[in-house]
């Protein structure tokens, strides 16, 4: 058994004792996830696979309460991704109603997630996405905010996310004439 | 964060953003917002043209379709999916697919069905050689589309269309490797021969007057769907986990199919089947788990003409596995015993069956329905729910009155097993 316990392959499917890593965030607070949550952001899983995490990775551009939520998705993630693989019916295909029941719940889930946040909270987690390399993160994120412009114009849209007009008067002018069929002036 | 908000976005997240929006609507309200927005909008991977898009222009609708799409088609440089279902002119399709072929992966279209004149400009679909899936409503289709081999398409969907046999035939042999076929609401007579060797499911609607028969040879096929056929062909149900055959107008007087030995759920639904038909379909499927039977008459022509006798014990030997069962009105009816039950072997069980939908319709033959009911009972020993449902009976006399009392008492000597809808 302790010999088992010492190789690298049998540790990592461990579900007690699983391996942990330490993340630090801006403003120096200390967090923890399991490796195998890590693992879904490719820099973090780069970061682990160079070695030398002993005392901790520092991510001077990830504040606490944003790096809070990017363990809960990767934790969660992660937790649904070993239930599918060690799930014996998975194999036999029989249970394609469960993993698309599965699959869905975990959509429900990731839209609770960024429906609960502020703008200011949802724009530092697509950032923290983005700088991590959590694709599925960046997806869910950017689609609430894709979803928060459906069905504005260009100003309403300007006002919410406080974005900055640079066009020229002419500019504007030809925008309005090429999509004239949009708007309702 | 005040201004800074989307401004402190990394390269590439605005980008990321407005791939999610496709609403044509949205898209040009998106490229009004700033440059650095409006120069994303070529790099768009979808557009979709919804119905009422340019209700707001009136009578100049039309043109602002096509100069709109143009122009937002011809600058989107990566283009993959683009849906219309607004009004357009077919023909500036060409132009519109021709700039687009190299990256166009999903097509649909809306078909105005006062071009069907014009139709001839879906030839030019055969342009995006690299098409995945293509969905169609609405057209016209007299004659096979000059399609050149369509060798990436793997969906393909035409709904409510008009559709000669040989223009159905010509089109689906232009896809070889389609995996999805459905032709939906599609009026159509004739002969319907298809052959796909990729083919995992298949939905066919065919509506209107007039026979049809379908010719179908399809080895990997999973899940069949067929509606408006009186002739049935199938080659090749070794993976068939689905099949539903109906026929909701006129008569089906023919199939023809090899085992079904993955068979899991068959419907067989209409308005009057042939017994050869049935029996015929029936035993190929001994291994399914879950049957629904609701035909209303039988008979080999035109008059209408009720089952021969099915024998309950006979049935259930040759579909041991079944788990559901859902018979209605005149087939349930044929079920009876032909005395086989008053010399059974005490080890006859229906060894799976566990939920039992029955519709009752007249009063007729009352006895041997209720001893129906409780063999049903009797011999299934993993039953855990029996539905009786009875519509409205056709002769309203006391005859009615009885039968509806005896349920009832086989409903209470049964309780938590049987219940009356």
């Amino acid at each position: 058994m302790a010999a088992e316990k010492g190789e690298k392959g049998a540790a990592a499917k461990e579900v007690a004792g699983e391996r942990m890593v330490t993340l630090e965030s801006s403003d120096g607070e200390e967090f923890h996830m399991s490796e195998a949550a890590a693992q879904l952001s490719t820099l973090l899983r780069h970061v682990i696979e160079g070695g030398g995490i002993d005392n901790g990775i520092p991510l001077p551009k990830v504040a606490a309460r944003t790096l809070e939520k990017v363990i809960m998705y990767c934790e969660k993630h992660a937790k649904a991704a070993a239930k599918s693989d060690s799930d014996p019916s998975a194999a036999a295909g029989s249970s394609s109603d469960n993993t698309a029941a599965a699959s869905e719940d975990l959509e429900k889930w990731d839209r609770k997630l960024v429906n609960g946040l502020s703008q200011d909270a949802l724009f530092d987690l697509i950032v923290a996405a983005d700088y991590l390399v959590i694709d599925g993160l960046l997806d869910a994120t950017c689609r609430k905010v894709a979803d928060m412009m459906k069905g504005k114009t260009p100003d309403e849209i300007r006002k919410i996310f406080n974005i900055l007009n640079d066009f020229t008067k002419e500019e504007e002018e030809e925008m309005r004439r090429e999509y004239a069929w949009a708007f309702d002036d | 964060m005040g201004r800074d908000g989307m401004d402190a976005f990394p390269e590439g997240v605005v980008q990321h953003i407005l791939s999610q929006v496709s609403n044509a609507r949205d898209v040009a309200a998106c490229a009004g917002v700033s440059r650095c927005w409006r120069d994303c909008v070529p790099f768009l991977p979808s557009l979709y043209f919804p119905r009422g898009a340019f209700d707001a222009a009136g009578g100049g609708a039309g043109a602002a379709a096509d100069d709109a799409i143009g122009r937002m088609v011809g600058a989107a440089a990566r283009l993959e999916e683009l849906v219309v279902y607004c009004p357009f002119s077919t023909a500036l399709l060409p132009k519109w697919l021709a700039a687009r072929s190299p990256t166009l992966r999903v097509l649909e279209l809306r078909v105005d069905s006062a071009d069907a004149d014009k139709w001839d400009h879906l030839d030019c679909i055969g342009l995006a050689a690299g098409l995945e899936e293509l969905r169609l409503w609405g057209l016209t289709m007299t004659r096979a589309p000059a399609w050149r081999r369509m060798e990436r398409l793997r969906v393909l969907e035409i709904v409510g269309a008009v559709l000669q046999d040989t223009a159905v035939n010509g089109a689906v042999a232009a896809c070889p490797n389609l995996t999805d076929l459905a032709l939906l609401g599609c009026e159509c007579s004739g002969e319907a021969v298809i052959s796909l060797a990729l083919l995992d499911r298949c939905r066919l609607d065919f509506v209107g007057s007039g026979n049809r028969s379908l010719r179908l040879a399809a080895p990997r096929v999973e899940s069949l769907e067929v509606q408006g056929f009186s002739w049935i062909s199938l080659r090749g149900g070794d993976r068939l986990k689905q099949l539903t055959i109906s026929k909701n107008t006129g008569s089906l007087y023919h199939v023809e199919m090899g085992k079904l030995p993955e068979l899991e759920q068959l419907s067989l639904r209409g308005v009057q089947w042939s017994w050869g038909a049935i029996r015929s379909v029936l035993q190929c499927s001994s291994e399914v788990k879950h049957l629904v039977m609701k035909v209303e008459f039988c008979g080999d022509f035109d008059t209408l003409q009720p089952f021969p006798e099915v024998d309950l014990v006979e049935f259930f030997n040759s579909h041991p596995k079944l788990r559901k069962f859902e018979i209605h009105g005149a087939m349930f009816a044929a079920l009876c015993q032909k005395n086989s039950l008053k010399n059974l072997d005490s080890r006859f069980v229906m060894p799976c069956l566990e939920e039992v939908l029955v519709t009752v319709r007249s009063p007729l033959n009352a006895e041997q329905k209720l001893n129906t009911l409780e063999s049903l009972v009797r011999y299934s020993v993993m039953l855990r729910r029996m539905v009786i449902r009875i519509s409205q009976m056709k002769n309203c006399h006391e005859a009615s009155d009885d039968f509806f009392e005896d349920i009832c008492k086989f409903m209470y000597m049964n309780s938590g097993r049987v219940c009356i809808e």
